[in-house]
């Protein structure tokens, strides 16, 4: 399924290839211009996709289970806040993607820093309290995007909330965010045992010999770097982080040593065909690619949701 | 040193808040016991089986099996060590089965998956809890007694060592109060574990336990045999409240006022 996205995302856009032009154009023949949408536009930005989607999908499959709440995802402590400030006040000044980013993820690891700190400075891991110091300064966070928006000039404002929405054509080479996602799923994937532990309640992990002293500052760091890692690549792009591991549970997928991969797999699946679809669809117009996240998540979720209830 | 004692409690201490429950307390725990911990509500019964297993901070010495608690890991105290949770939040969903096998968690590497050997102690397990019929329901739908049947499961797939029970009989319907506690007393005897498991019913403690921890005003603590502790002078003290009894030997019962 994954390597089928990547397939529709390569053929689809205003210069149609057929599969058979993306076969003669990967093994080198074919004519120069499908060759080069291919390879310097469309290929690195479907891997964009994918490294994206897959970030977030694994941060939020992380993040519920440290928070123990269906409700958490990747944004909830509030990491795409800081990202978001720090690439706004880049927009403000006009700087270019690579400060772009730089600046964005210096707002990201700021705002992991804090809640880190704040949480950890009060002893004892907790996630309730966890959760609420992110929500606080999550919504401190959105005032300051507030803000930042009210003063700037209107010429800067369509592409503020571009990356607001979240936005893959700011990205450049996605070699980076692929090598922390696959880096994630190494780490986070011997932990999944763990993780069928801890979801059941902090006090029986820790009677079923789970380190949760340990484990919670692992999972928060991880989720942290996996959600900054994506948001300084595309914007915060919502709905993926919540709906793909929710979605991949209502399947039937509990056990986290089968969720993780499968979240990665379908988050980075789902963000490419979005993405593809965000591009194509109102062509030459361009949609924000949370746009079609929200447009394919939110009905999916709500109809197996219903299943589920009827079971 | 015998290797009888799975838990030997030296100088211990323990304080939540502004509550000492136990200051300097020495006891031990015996293969083939099974203790009762009985106390008012907020005593600290189950700060003190937390502490017990180290999922609580306390001062003193806590030794298993000739082990300092404090030197082993979280690990290896729970291939020992099983704690059966006063309550379970489950916020995502998961099967009975699913559920039980966790208990094999300690005992396996953690590369390993559960396998038809883990999979059979659990089946084992919720037949011990009857609750071998329901193994494909999911947790949500199981009413209060069945999801407290289904934790203690859990513990008994654990296999441990020392079972720290708190209120194991909350939820539960008469009958299935009795068969809990006569299975885990066979449990523990047959196997020559240990048990401590705190409850509120003082007539299930003389009949299923041999001895009891009582922890009184002051921080306080009673220990011994339960036909010696297990008074009425003692409970009325405890319970700040007249306690009565009636019949002696096997016919003792507990009555309020």
């Amino acid at each position: 399924m994954a390597v089928l996205s990547v397939i529709f995302a390569l053929t689809t856009g205003t210069h149609p290839i057929s599969p058979g032009q993306l076969w003669q154009a990967l093994g080198g023949t074919g004519d120069p211009l499908s060759r080069q949408v291919l390879l310097e536009l469309r290929l690195p930005r479907a891997l964009v996709g994918f490294s994206t989607g897959g970030l977030l999908a694994l941060a939020g499959a992380l993040m519920q289970a440290l928070l123990r709440n269906p409700l958490a995802d990747p944004y909830v402590l509030g990491i795409s806040g800081g990202a978001a400030v720090g690439a706004l006040l880049a927009l403000l000044l006009g700087a270019g993607s690579l400060v772009l980013g730089g600046s964005a993820l210096a707002g990201a690891l700021a705002a992991g820093g804090i809640v880190f700190g704040l949480a950890r400075g009060a002893g004892h891991w907790n996630p309730v309290r966890l959760l609420l110091t992110g929500i606080i300064l999550a919504a401190g966070w959105n005032a300051l995007i507030s803000f930042v928006l009210a003063v700037s000039p209107v010429s800067h404002l369509r592409g503020m909330l571009f990356w607001l929405m979240g936005d893959l054509s700011y990205a450049g080479q996605p070699y980076i965010a692929l090598s922390v996602l696959a880096l994630g799923v190494l780490l986070s994937w011997p932990l999944g045992r763990q993780l069928n532990v801890l979801v059941r309640g902090e006090t029986l992990a820790g009677a079923l010999g789970v380190d949760v002293a340990r484990l919670h500052p692992q999972l928060y760091l991880l989720a942290a770097i996996l959600t900054a890692t994506a948001v300084t690549q595309a914007g915060a792009i919502g709905f993926v982080g919540l709906i793909v591991p929710h979605l991949l549970r209502l399947a039937g997928l509990q056990d986290h040593r089968l969720l993780l991969p499968a979240a990665v797999l379908f988050g980075g699946t789902l963000l490419v065909v979005a993405d593809t679809l965000a591009r194509s669809v109102l062509a030459p117009q361009q949609l924000p690619v949370g746009v079609i996240t929200a447009a394919i998540g939110v009905p999916l979720f709500l109809i197996l949701l219903r299943r589920e209830a009827r079971l | 040193m015998s290797h009888d004692t799975l838990l030997r409690v030296s100088d211990l201490s323990i304080r939540v808040g502004s509550l000492t429950i136990c200051t300097n307390w020495n006891w031990q725990l015996e293969r083939g016991q099974c203790w009762a911990l009985l106390g008012r509500n907020g005593a600290g019964k189950t700060t003190l089986l937390n502490a017990l297993t180290g999922l609580y901070p306390s001062r003193g010495h806590i030794e298993l099996e000739s082990h300092a608690l404090a030197q082993l890991s979280r690990k290896k105290i729970a291939q020992r060590v099983g704690l059966l949770p006063q309550d379970f939040q489950d916020v995502f969903p998961g099967t009975v089965l699913e559920t039980a096998v966790i208990g094999r968690h300690p005992h396996l590497p953690a590369w390993r998956w559960e396998g038809t050997t883990e999979l059979d102690i659990a089946r084992k397990a919720l037949a011990e809890v009857e609750l071998a019929e329901l193994e494909t329901r999911e947790v949500s739908t199981l009413s209060g007694g069945e999801r407290r049947r289904l934790g203690l499961a859990t513990v008994l797939t654990q296999e441990p060592d020392i079972y720290l029970l708190d209120e194991p009989t909350n939820h539960l319907d008469l009958r299935h109060q009795h068969a809990m506690l006569a299975s885990i007393g066979d449990r523990v005897r047959s196997t020559g574990a240990g048990g401590i498991m705190s409850l509120h019913d003082v007539n299930l403690a003389t009949r299923y336990c041999d001895y009891a921890i009582l922890l009184m005003e002051n921080s306080e603590v009673i220990c011994g045999e339960t036909a010696a502790v297990l008074t009425a002078q003692n409970l009325s003290r405890m319970y700040d409240w007249p306690v009565r009894q009636l019949g002696t030997g096997t016919e003792k019962v507990f009555v309020s006022g």
